[in-house]
């Protein structure tokens, strides 16, 4: 599982993204010191596969952290509080790969962090679910022995939610996620998609619908 | 076209036409005058002839001893007598003429300088309206020039006789022409020249208009910090002074807008940025809290507990703010208060918050009246007593005073905690700027205590400064002028 290195100096801000990132099961730190997180990252560039990086640090600020750090090839996704986009073209030009603005939902920050995961390859690409299994790059989906036919679109919705296990998502989210924000379609889609993933994979007990707010595919 | 050249055209062509016509006049002038004398030089020669023809035939008739000549005798008379002043020298006369009836018939004699036809004669006036004795003269102008002609009546024994002399004039004209072509040439070459200086001049004097233009461009262009140079005549320097202090006037105000700005831009910043912090865990966790299968109990009253203090945080700064904007606009209720009365109320009243973080206040000094809204200064007080608590640790002590002295009454806030370093300490007042920002937060603190404290003072004409050293503890002395005996409330605005 991902390694996940938060540099954030406020201490809740901080404790909620290690919350969020462990309801996923993502392994995290928090450093809450530029000079410290250089440190870090030096030392064992290769242990952290994504650093959240805050912009606005007491003593060294974020981005001459990046500079210090873009030389080990860490992934970089800063957090900011400013909308400004000098900062956000500053950020990218570093060498970090996206950024997020504060505040965020959680899981705005795991979209996020996932994208560049996969970007870097540190997606694990076999996910299992009890006797699902699920290959991202072959895009090939078995239940026991047999495989079972998705569509692309059921493919992806099936993938967030082996992904975000125990996590409720709203339609909302789950339609930005796989139909992209642009998608003005009904929610209705999203409905039709779960009925369908739950007949074919035999999911009814597990992918669940909890009212007024989503679905939650929970685990065994 | 540029004004040195419009003013050398100008120039040139008006002092050209001054000198032209002013010689013009005077020449002209000049060419009467002699016109008329040499007309009366003419009359005058007529006459001399006249006579000469009558004593030529009085002569010829002694000679030949008879009362009256014969025609022949006559014309050989006559003929002597016009002849005789050709060969006088330089005088203009050019010939004369003698006729028995009127112009052009029966000419009995003639005589002219010179080759060339038989002079046409002017329209002098008939033969028959001339009278006895009086000389007519004409101005006529043949193939050889300008000359007078005049004729006269000469009555003799023989008959009615008719002399015309003709009188060469030719010289003044032409030296009028040569003296009018002199004076423009003249008068051009001089106007050429003098209107070249001018040029100069005008150039010269415009030199400091082009250095001017120069630099204002520069500086309209954004270069603030150019000036003039500040030399030649009193006008020149008069007008780089002004330049310059122009300039010097828009780059202050350039930079003390840009200050501004920056200023703005900063506190903006700060405050979009202590609103969003707090946001972030309440959101976050809030959402965590609605979306996770399962919240363990220890973890729902973690994230549920940093929702309420980041939340409480929110409602601080929100309410802080909101002081700040209201102590700028908000009407004063000033009135004499005692100031004893003020900070016993006040201890009393903070006093039980600050006991409960184990942290006594206690106060004592002197009595004194002073003006302020109440309610506004006993904020200043509660502002001044927060921050020294929250520097302070549990069992320690803040220590309110208030001394009398000249200038007003000092109040102060005194405490044994942190401390601040004299860099720490320059910032302090700015919105938003926390020392210690974990120990800040923690205490629910948003920055802006210091800032309202500043802005209350000086809605009360009152001076804050500071005193502070790391590790010993912070004083902030407020000092409030007295209250005028007599004056008015809400005349210390």
């Amino acid at each position: 599982m991902a390694r996940i290195l938060i540099v954030e100096d406020d201490e809740n801000i901080a404790k909620t993204i290690k919350a969020t990132l462990s309801a996923v099961g993502y392994e995290s730190e928090i450093v809450s010191d530029g000079a410290d997180a250089v440190e870090r990252v030096k030392n064992s560039a290769a242990s952290w596969d994504v650093v959240l990086l805050d912009v606005m640090l007491p003593t060294m600020d974020g981005f001459e952290v990046m500079r210090r750090i873009a030389p080990c090839g860490v992934s970089v996704i800063f957090l900011t509080a400013m909308q400004n986009v000098l900062d956000k073209v500053n950020g990218l030009k570093l060498g970090a790969e996206d950024y997020i603005v504060k505040p965020f939902e959680a899981l705005e920050l795991l979209a996020r962090i996932e994208v560049v995961l996969r970007r870097t390859g540190k997606l694990s690409t076999e996910l299992c679910y009890g006797d699902i299994r699920v290959d991202t790059a072959a895009h090939t989906v078995a239940k026991g022995a047999k495989s079972v036919p998705l569509t692309p679109k059921e493919f992806d919705v099936l993938v967030f939610f082996l992904r975000n296990q125990d996590i409720a998502v709203t339609r909302e989210r789950l339609l930005g996620a796989v139909w992209g924000y642009e998608f003005e379609g009904e929610s209705r889609t999203v409905d039709i998609h779960i009925q369908q993933i739950r007949k074919k994979l035999g999911l009814h007990d597990c992918l669940v619908t909890i009212p007024k707010l989503g679905y939650r595919l929970e685990s065994r | 076209m540029r004004l040195g050249r419009k003013i050398f055209l100008a120039s040139f062509a008006l002092i050209t036409a001054a000198v032209t016509a002013v010689s013009g006049v005077l020449l002209r002038r000049d060419f009467s005058k002699r016109l008329e004398l040499l007309q009366d030089g003419a009359a005058a020669e007529h006459s001399y002839v006249s006579s000469s023809l009558q004593s030529s035939l009085l002569q010829k008739r002694t000679d030949e001893n008879v009362p009256v000549l014969d025609s022949a005798a006559v014309s050989y008379a006559v003929q002597k007598a016009v002849e005789a002043p050709l060969s006088a020298y330089g005088t203009g006369y050019c010939g004369a003429a003698v006729f028995t009836a009127g112009q052009g018939t029966d000419m009995i004699a003639v005589a002219r300088t010179g080759e060339g036809e038989e002079s046409r004669l002017p329209l002098l006036p008939d033969a028959d309206s001339m009278t006895e004795g009086k000389c007519y003269s004409a101005i006529c102008k043949d193939e050889d020039g300008r000359r007078i002609a005049v004729c006269s009546a000469v009555t003799a024994k023989e008959g009615k006789m008719y002399l015309y002399t003709v009188y060469d004039i030719d010289e003044a004209y032409s030296d009028f022409r040569a003296s009018l072509i002199t004076a423009a040439a003249v008068g051009t070459a001089a106007s050429l020249a003098v209107s070249l200086v001018i040029f100069a001049l005008i150039c010269a004097i415009l030199r400091p208009v082009s250095d001017m233009n120069k630099t204002l461009r520069l500086i309209a262009d954004g270069d603030f910090s150019k000036r003039m140079t500040v030399r030649g005549g009193m006008e020149e320097r008069e007008m780089a002074e002004s330049v310059n202090a122009l300039a010097q006037s828009v780059q202050d105000n350039v930079e003390r807008l840009e200050s501004i700005a920056e200023g703005r831009k900063h506190y903006v910043d700060s405050l979009a940025h202590e609103m969003k912090t707090p946001l972030t865990s309440i959101l976050c966790f809030g959402d965590l809290l609605r979306i996770k299968r399962s919240v363990s109990d220890g973890e729902r009253i973690e994230y549920a507990g940093i929702i309420v203090d980041e939340a409480r945080r929110m409602k601080n700064l929100s309410s802080k703010l909101l002081e700040l904007a209201c102590a700028d606009n908000m009407e004063l209720e000033m009135e004499p208060v005692s100031v004893r009365e003020l900070l016993t109320e006040s201890t009393a009243t903070v006093g039980p918050a600050l006991r409960a973080r184990g942290i006594t206040l206690e106060y004592t000094g002197d009595d004194g009246v002073i003006l302020c809204d109440r309610e506004l200064f006993k904020s200043l007080i509660y502002n001044l007593c927060d921050n020294a608590a929250k520097a302070s640790e549990a069992g320690q002590s803040v220590r309110l005073r208030s001394k009398a002295a000249d200038n007003g009454m000092v109040i102060s806030v005194s405490d044994s905690g942190i401390g601040m370093t004299k860099e720490v300490l320059k910032k302090v007042t700015e919105p938003f700027y926390m020392a210690d920002k974990s120990r800040s937060r923690k205490a629910g603190g948003a920055g802006l205590g210091l800032s309202l404290c500043v802005e209350i003072a000086k809605r009360h004409n009152a001076r804050i400064t500071a005193k502070s050293r790391p590790g010993v503890g912070t004083a902030v002395y407020v000092t409030v002028p007295w209250a005028k005996i007599g004056g008015a409330v809400g005349d210390e605005k």
